[in-house]
Protein backbone atom coordinates (compact mmCIF):
# COMPACT_ATOMS: atom_id res chain seq x y z
CA UNK A 1 0.00 0.00 0.00
CA UNK A 2 1.30 3.48 -0.87
CA UNK A 3 2.18 5.35 2.33
CA UNK A 4 0.86 8.76 1.29
CA UNK A 5 -2.85 9.26 1.73
CA UNK A 6 -4.62 10.63 -1.38
CA UNK A 7 -5.97 14.18 -1.03
CA UNK A 8 -9.66 14.75 -0.42
CA UNK A 9 -9.96 15.96 -4.01
CA UNK A 10 -8.47 12.69 -5.36
CA UNK A 11 -10.67 10.63 -3.07
CA UNK A 12 -13.74 12.50 -4.28
CA UNK A 13 -12.70 12.03 -7.92
CA UNK A 14 -12.16 8.32 -7.32
CA UNK A 15 -15.54 8.00 -5.64
CA UNK A 16 -17.24 9.88 -8.46
CA UNK A 17 -15.57 8.01 -11.32
CA UNK A 18 -18.38 7.78 -13.90
CA UNK A 19 -19.61 4.30 -14.86
CA UNK A 20 -17.49 2.88 -17.64
CA UNK A 21 -14.44 5.06 -16.84
CA UNK A 22 -11.28 3.61 -15.31
CA UNK A 23 -10.84 4.59 -11.64
CA UNK A 24 -7.45 5.90 -10.45
CA UNK A 25 -5.61 2.61 -9.79
CA UNK A 26 -3.29 4.15 -7.16
CA UNK A 27 -6.21 5.48 -5.13
CA UNK A 28 -8.11 2.22 -5.62
CA UNK A 29 -5.24 0.14 -4.24
CA UNK A 30 -4.67 2.50 -1.30
CA UNK A 31 -8.25 2.90 -0.13
CA UNK A 32 -9.01 -0.79 -0.09
CA UNK A 33 -6.53 -1.19 2.78
CA UNK A 34 -6.55 2.19 4.54
CA UNK A 35 -9.05 2.66 7.36
CA UNK A 36 -8.46 6.42 7.54
CA UNK A 37 -9.25 6.95 3.87
CA UNK A 38 -12.22 4.56 4.04
CA UNK A 39 -13.61 6.72 6.85
CA UNK A 40 -13.03 9.87 4.80
CA UNK A 41 -14.79 8.29 1.83
CA UNK A 42 -17.68 7.42 4.08
CA UNK A 43 -18.00 11.09 5.00
CA UNK A 44 -17.75 12.10 1.33
CA UNK A 45 -20.29 9.54 0.18
CA UNK A 46 -23.22 11.50 -1.22
CA UNK A 47 -25.38 8.39 -1.36
CA UNK A 48 -25.69 8.75 2.42
CA UNK A 49 -27.27 5.74 4.02
CA UNK A 50 -30.72 5.60 5.43
CA UNK A 51 -31.44 3.66 8.57
CA UNK A 52 -32.58 0.08 8.87
CA UNK A 53 -36.29 -0.14 8.12
CA UNK A 54 -36.24 3.01 6.00
CA UNK A 55 -35.98 2.84 2.26
CA UNK A 56 -33.60 4.19 -0.31
CA UNK A 57 -34.06 3.91 -4.06
CA UNK A 58 -31.15 1.47 -4.32
CA UNK A 59 -32.61 -0.69 -1.57
CA UNK A 60 -36.07 -0.72 -3.17
CA UNK A 61 -34.61 -1.61 -6.57
CA UNK A 62 -32.49 -4.40 -5.07
CA UNK A 63 -35.54 -5.81 -3.30
CA UNK A 64 -37.30 -5.80 -6.64
CA UNK A 65 -34.66 -7.51 -8.78
CA UNK A 66 -33.55 -10.03 -6.12
CA UNK A 67 -36.97 -10.94 -4.75
CA UNK A 68 -37.23 -14.64 -3.82
CA UNK A 69 -39.87 -16.52 -5.83
CA UNK A 70 -43.19 -17.53 -4.27
CA UNK A 71 -43.09 -20.82 -2.41
CA UNK A 72 -39.30 -20.88 -2.02
CA UNK A 73 -39.32 -22.19 1.56
CA UNK A 74 -41.74 -25.03 0.84
CA UNK A 75 -39.76 -25.97 -2.27
CA UNK A 76 -36.54 -26.01 -0.26
CA UNK A 77 -38.09 -28.26 2.40
CA UNK A 78 -39.34 -30.67 -0.28
CA UNK A 79 -36.05 -30.73 -2.19
CA UNK A 80 -33.95 -31.24 0.93
CA UNK A 81 -36.22 -34.02 2.12
CA UNK A 82 -35.89 -35.74 -1.28
CA UNK A 83 -32.10 -35.32 -1.23
CA UNK A 84 -31.87 -36.79 2.29
CA UNK A 85 -34.07 -39.74 1.32
CA UNK A 86 -31.90 -40.41 -1.72
CA UNK A 87 -28.80 -40.25 0.48
CA UNK A 88 -30.37 -42.65 2.99
CA UNK A 89 -31.22 -45.07 0.18
CA UNK A 90 -27.65 -44.80 -1.11
CA UNK A 91 -26.31 -45.59 2.39
CA UNK A 92 -28.60 -48.61 2.62
CA UNK A 93 -27.49 -49.84 -0.78
CA UNK A 94 -23.83 -49.32 0.12
CA UNK A 95 -24.38 -51.40 3.27
CA UNK A 96 -25.98 -54.21 1.27
CA UNK A 97 -23.15 -54.21 -1.25
CA UNK A 98 -20.49 -53.91 1.42
CA UNK A 99 -18.78 -50.98 -0.30
CA UNK A 100 -18.35 -47.32 0.52
CA UNK A 101 -21.00 -44.72 -0.34
CA UNK A 102 -18.56 -43.07 -2.74
CA UNK A 103 -18.07 -46.34 -4.61
CA UNK A 104 -21.83 -46.89 -4.73
CA UNK A 105 -22.33 -43.37 -6.02
CA UNK A 106 -19.75 -43.95 -8.74
CA UNK A 107 -21.37 -47.25 -9.71
CA UNK A 108 -24.78 -45.60 -9.97
CA UNK A 109 -23.65 -42.56 -11.93
CA UNK A 110 -24.72 -42.59 -15.59
CA UNK A 111 -21.82 -43.23 -17.99
CA UNK A 112 -20.17 -40.14 -19.40
CA UNK A 113 -21.26 -39.01 -22.83
CA UNK A 114 -18.64 -40.02 -25.40
CA UNK A 115 -16.58 -37.01 -26.45
CA UNK A 116 -17.00 -36.00 -30.04
CA UNK B 1 -32.37 -37.77 11.39
CA UNK B 2 -33.92 -37.32 14.83
CA UNK B 3 -36.66 -34.83 15.71
CA UNK B 4 -34.24 -32.16 16.95
CA UNK B 5 -32.24 -32.35 13.74
CA UNK B 6 -35.41 -32.17 11.65
CA UNK B 7 -36.54 -29.12 13.60
CA UNK B 8 -33.12 -27.46 13.19
CA UNK B 9 -33.31 -27.99 9.47
CA UNK B 10 -36.83 -26.60 9.30
CA UNK B 11 -35.76 -23.53 11.27
CA UNK B 12 -32.80 -22.94 8.97
CA UNK B 13 -35.05 -23.20 5.94
CA UNK B 14 -37.65 -20.82 7.33
CA UNK B 15 -35.22 -18.30 8.75
CA UNK B 16 -32.60 -18.10 6.03
CA UNK B 17 -33.95 -19.34 2.67
CA UNK B 18 -34.85 -15.87 1.40
CA UNK B 19 -31.57 -14.25 2.51
CA UNK B 20 -29.50 -17.09 1.04
CA UNK B 21 -31.45 -16.87 -2.21
CA UNK B 22 -30.83 -13.10 -2.52
CA UNK B 23 -27.08 -13.50 -1.96
CA UNK B 24 -26.98 -16.45 -4.38
CA UNK B 25 -28.99 -14.70 -7.08
CA UNK B 26 -26.83 -11.58 -6.88
CA UNK B 27 -23.82 -13.77 -7.68
CA UNK B 28 -25.07 -16.47 -10.08
CA UNK B 29 -27.66 -14.29 -11.88
CA UNK B 30 -29.99 -17.16 -12.64
CA UNK B 31 -33.04 -18.01 -10.57
CA UNK B 32 -32.90 -21.80 -11.02
CA UNK B 33 -29.20 -21.86 -10.17
CA UNK B 34 -29.83 -19.59 -7.18
CA UNK B 35 -32.36 -22.13 -5.88
CA UNK B 36 -29.76 -24.92 -6.26
CA UNK B 37 -27.27 -22.81 -4.30
CA UNK B 38 -29.90 -22.14 -1.64
CA UNK B 39 -30.53 -25.86 -1.22
CA UNK B 40 -26.81 -26.71 -1.10
CA UNK B 41 -26.18 -23.94 1.42
CA UNK B 42 -29.00 -25.05 3.71
CA UNK B 43 -27.77 -28.64 3.68
CA UNK B 44 -24.15 -27.63 4.28
CA UNK B 45 -25.15 -25.30 7.13
CA UNK B 46 -27.36 -27.93 8.72
CA UNK B 47 -24.64 -30.59 8.54
CA UNK B 48 -21.98 -28.21 9.88
CA UNK B 49 -24.22 -26.77 12.61
CA UNK B 50 -22.79 -28.98 15.41
CA UNK B 51 -19.37 -27.45 14.66
CA UNK B 52 -20.62 -23.83 14.69
CA UNK B 53 -18.54 -22.11 17.38
CA UNK B 54 -20.48 -18.89 17.63
CA UNK B 55 -17.55 -16.67 16.65
CA UNK B 56 -19.93 -14.71 14.45
CA UNK B 57 -23.71 -14.55 14.38
CA UNK B 58 -25.44 -17.60 12.94
CA UNK B 59 -26.80 -15.37 10.15
CA UNK B 60 -23.30 -14.21 9.17
CA UNK B 61 -22.05 -17.77 9.22
CA UNK B 62 -24.90 -19.05 7.03
CA UNK B 63 -24.52 -16.18 4.56
CA UNK B 64 -20.79 -16.82 4.35
CA UNK B 65 -21.54 -20.41 3.35
CA UNK B 66 -24.05 -19.05 0.81
CA UNK B 67 -21.50 -16.65 -0.68
CA UNK B 68 -18.80 -19.33 -0.94
CA UNK B 69 -21.22 -21.89 -2.39
CA UNK B 70 -22.48 -19.40 -4.99
CA UNK B 71 -18.94 -18.41 -6.02
CA UNK B 72 -17.88 -22.04 -6.33
CA UNK B 73 -21.04 -22.89 -8.32
CA UNK B 74 -20.36 -20.00 -10.66
CA UNK B 75 -16.73 -21.09 -11.15
CA UNK B 76 -17.77 -24.64 -11.99
CA UNK B 77 -20.33 -23.25 -14.39
CA UNK B 78 -17.73 -21.00 -16.02
CA UNK B 79 -15.45 -24.00 -16.47
CA UNK B 80 -18.23 -25.70 -18.41
CA UNK B 81 -19.23 -22.65 -20.37
CA UNK B 82 -16.02 -21.34 -21.85
CA UNK B 83 -17.72 -18.36 -23.45
CA UNK B 84 -18.66 -15.85 -20.71
CA UNK B 85 -21.48 -14.59 -22.91
CA UNK B 86 -23.22 -17.92 -22.47
CA UNK B 87 -23.50 -17.42 -18.72
CA UNK B 88 -27.09 -17.29 -17.51
CA UNK B 89 -28.61 -13.88 -17.91
CA UNK B 90 -30.74 -12.55 -15.16
CA UNK B 91 -34.25 -11.77 -16.26
CA UNK B 92 -35.75 -8.50 -15.07
CA UNK B 93 -38.59 -9.30 -12.76
CA UNK B 94 -41.41 -6.88 -13.26
CA UNK B 95 -44.93 -6.34 -12.13
CA UNK B 96 -47.58 -6.16 -14.83
CA UNK B 97 -48.66 -2.64 -14.00
CA UNK B 98 -45.17 -1.13 -14.22
CA UNK B 99 -44.96 1.31 -17.10
CA UNK B 100 -42.37 1.15 -19.84
CA UNK B 101 -40.15 3.83 -18.33
CA UNK B 102 -39.91 2.06 -15.00
CA UNK B 103 -39.15 -1.22 -16.76
CA UNK B 104 -36.36 0.45 -18.70
CA UNK B 105 -34.88 1.92 -15.52
CA UNK B 106 -35.09 -1.46 -13.79
CA UNK B 107 -33.37 -3.13 -16.74
CA UNK B 108 -30.61 -0.52 -16.50
CA UNK B 109 -30.35 -1.13 -12.77
CA UNK B 110 -30.11 -4.89 -13.33
CA UNK B 111 -27.36 -4.35 -15.86
CA UNK B 112 -25.49 -2.02 -13.49
CA UNK B 113 -25.77 -4.70 -10.79
CA UNK B 114 -24.41 -7.35 -13.16
CA UNK B 115 -21.50 -5.13 -14.15
CA UNK B 116 -20.31 -5.01 -10.55
CA UNK B 117 -17.80 -7.67 -9.55
CA UNK B 118 -19.19 -10.57 -7.51
CA UNK B 119 -17.71 -9.35 -4.24
CA UNK B 120 -19.21 -5.87 -4.60
CA UNK B 121 -22.61 -7.39 -5.38
CA UNK B 122 -22.47 -9.48 -2.22
CA UNK B 123 -21.38 -6.49 -0.13
CA UNK B 124 -24.25 -4.34 -1.41
CA UNK B 125 -26.80 -7.10 -0.80
CA UNK B 126 -25.52 -7.82 2.72
CA UNK B 127 -25.63 -4.12 3.57
CA UNK B 128 -28.83 -3.01 1.89
CA UNK B 129 -31.02 -6.08 2.17
CA UNK B 130 -29.59 -8.02 5.10
CA UNK B 131 -28.79 -4.84 7.08
CA UNK B 132 -25.40 -6.11 8.19
CA UNK B 133 -22.93 -3.66 9.74
CA UNK B 134 -19.60 -3.04 7.99
CA UNK B 135 -17.92 -5.21 10.61
CA UNK B 136 -20.39 -8.05 10.09
CA UNK B 137 -19.87 -7.92 6.34
CA UNK B 138 -16.10 -7.99 6.87
CA UNK B 139 -16.56 -11.11 9.02
CA UNK B 140 -19.05 -12.75 6.65
CA UNK B 141 -16.85 -12.29 3.59
CA UNK B 142 -13.49 -12.42 5.39
CA UNK B 143 -12.40 -9.01 4.08
CA UNK B 144 -10.58 -6.02 5.57
CA UNK B 145 -12.98 -3.33 6.79
CA UNK B 146 -11.71 -0.63 4.36
CA UNK B 147 -12.33 -2.98 1.42
CA UNK B 148 -15.93 -3.46 2.53
CA UNK B 149 -16.53 0.28 2.87
CA UNK B 150 -14.84 1.41 -0.32
CA UNK B 151 -16.44 -1.30 -2.48
CA UNK B 152 -19.83 -0.52 -0.97
CA UNK B 153 -19.60 3.23 -1.59
CA UNK B 154 -18.52 2.78 -5.19
CA UNK B 155 -21.05 0.05 -5.91
CA UNK B 156 -23.92 1.95 -4.37
CA UNK B 157 -22.99 5.04 -6.35
CA UNK B 158 -23.00 3.09 -9.63
CA UNK B 159 -26.38 1.58 -8.79
CA UNK B 160 -27.80 4.96 -7.79
CA UNK B 161 -26.54 6.37 -11.10
CA UNK B 162 -28.53 3.70 -12.97
CA UNK B 163 -31.65 4.78 -11.11
CA UNK B 164 -31.42 8.46 -11.97
CA UNK B 165 -34.40 8.25 -14.30
CA UNK B 166 -36.56 6.61 -11.64
CA UNK B 167 -39.25 8.71 -10.00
Amino acid sequence: MALLHPSTRRLREWLETPPGAEPDAGVEEHVSHCERCADELEALDATAEVGVGETSEVRVALQEVLAPPTGLEQRMEDRIEAALLARRDLKLLAGLMGVSIETTRLLMEPPEEPRS
Amino acid sequence: MDLDEAEQLRLLVREYSAAIYRVALSIVRDSALAEDVTQDTLMKAWQALPGFRGESSLRSWVLRIAHNTAISTLRKRRDVLADPNTLPERETRGSVERDAQDRAVMAEFTQALEELDELSRSIVVLRELEHQSYEEIATTLDLPLPTVKTRLFRARRKLAHALEGWK
